[in-house]
């Protein structure tokens, strides 16, 4: 059964949420400003994976943290944590990504806060998923301008973690290691692949089997309204309030 | 200290200070970078509580001993200054930064304003909208700062 309004936020963390499921994640880590990867992580918690850990990485709730902000990132080293996620200002085909600004640095025309631990996190968890909030050829561009963290590494580099999935607002690719390309696996209901091959600045291969991006089930929005929700207002009342309303 | 991952970002290339060499204990796959220790003069930052004795409650905020580690001097505002010493109570002393590494300390209730404090209030949101638009100009951020800081100062130090 298929619902009929849907905001994009809950299209996105019901998206997210199944790649979780479906990818072999024990432990899932998630930044500070990332409310859809967040409620994404906490509903396939709350699907049918009581045993996955979801830590996030702000506040109290959720957040296992007791030995300050190294503690994440040693975590991580020791091969911890699964799954974790970055945006990027701007992401290319390579899967480089870009958090520190737009044109030449250090004279950006537009800053970002920062690269901060992406280039640490980049290498050591197995699976990054990528989020971009817009698809478009400003923000999936052929070469970032500013590398924060690399997609690959020369075999001289010790690296055990990396790009796994980027997923949008239009689509859902995963990242091909050996080939350094992204390969289009769906896009969202209402839109085409000549659509997301004409939005993104860089060349992309395309599954045989591309399909369309599952719309969210019943089961799992009322999961999300439910139980998600209110957990998730603890760590971002301001997003849960705007997407879920104030009861949440 | 030796740092893994890193290396092939831009950040390297614009940081004179760190260095990529070949792993010395053959560890890694090949190269490693290398970073050289901060050692701020200052740590300035807010906790929640101190007693007379200048010792700090951070709790689990545990960046905040690393900061005040490394410092040669530490500010520390606090919201509360209770008179026993946190050492003496073992529920306390884990978060306390010892006054070893302290250099002063003043109480300033509210002092996270309009950021929040973990475990005491959260932050003010309207308070930094207004201050992301008045800090856009220089203008704006000295009448800012006179009506919402110098104000405050002169408050406490009647």
């Amino acid at each position: 059964m298929k619902v009929e309004t849907v905001s994009s936020e809950e299209f996105l963390i019901c998206a997210i949420s199944r790649l979780l499921c479906t990818s072999d994640i024990g432990h899932v880590a998630v930044g500070a400003a990332s409310p859809i990867p967040g409620a994404a992580a906490l509903l396939a918690q709350a699907t049918d994976n009581p045993q996955l850990r979801v830590s996030i990485i702000h506040g109290d709730t959720n957040n296992p943290f007791t030995d300050g902000g190294r503690e994440l990132f040693d975590c991580a080293g020791q091969g911890r944590i699964d799954a974790f996620f970055l945006g990027g200002v701007q992401i290319d085909g390579a899967a480089n990504i870009n958090l520190v600004g737009l044109g030449k640095y250090p004279e950006t025309t537009r800053r970002f806060p920062g690269s901060f631990g992406s280039a640490y996190m980049y290498f050591t968890v197995p699976n990054v998923f990528l989020f971009a909030h817009e698809h478009s050829a400003r923000v999936l561009v052929p070469r970032v301008d500013f590398i924060s963290a690399p997609g690959s590494s020369p075999d001289d580099v010790a690296r055990k973690g990396g790009p796994k999935y980027l997923v949008s607002n239009l689509a859902i690719m995963e990242f091909d290691r050996s080939k350094k390309l992204f390969r289009l696996l769906s896009v969202a209901p209402g839109h085409s692949v000549a659509e997301v091959v004409e939005k993104t600045g860089f060349k992309i291969e395309i599954a045989p089997d591309v399909s369309t991006t599952s719309e969210p089930e019943v089961e799992q929005l009322e999961l999300l309204k439910r139980k998600v929700a209110p957990s998730l207002a603890r760590t971002y009342p301001d997003f849960t309030a705007r997407v879920f309303g104030k009861d949440a | 200290m030796p740092l893994g991952g890193v290396i092939g970002s831009d950040l390297v290339k614009h940081r004179k200070d760190w260095q990529v060499i070949d792993d010395p204990l053959g560890k890694g796959n090949g190269r490693i970078l290398l970073l050289p220790a901060i050692k701020p003069d200052f740590a300035l930052f807010h906790a929640p509580l101190a007693d007379r004795e200048g010792n700090v409650w951070v709790g689990k905020r545990r960046e905040l001993f690393t900061m005040a580690h490394a410092s040669a001097h530490s500010l520390v505002t606090v919201e509360r200054i209770r008179d026993d010493s946190l050492l003496e109570d073992d529920l306390y002393a884990a978060g306390t930064v010892p006054s070893m590494y302290i250099t002063a300390i003043a109480q300033a209730k509210n002092g996270a304003w309009p950021l929040g404090l973990a475990g005491s209030y959260g932050r003010d949101n309207a308070a930094i909208a207004e201050y992301a638009r008045a800090a856009k100009t220089q203008t704006g951020f000295d009448a800012w700062m006179q009506s919402h800081l110098a104000a405050r100062i002169k408050c406490d130090a009647e």
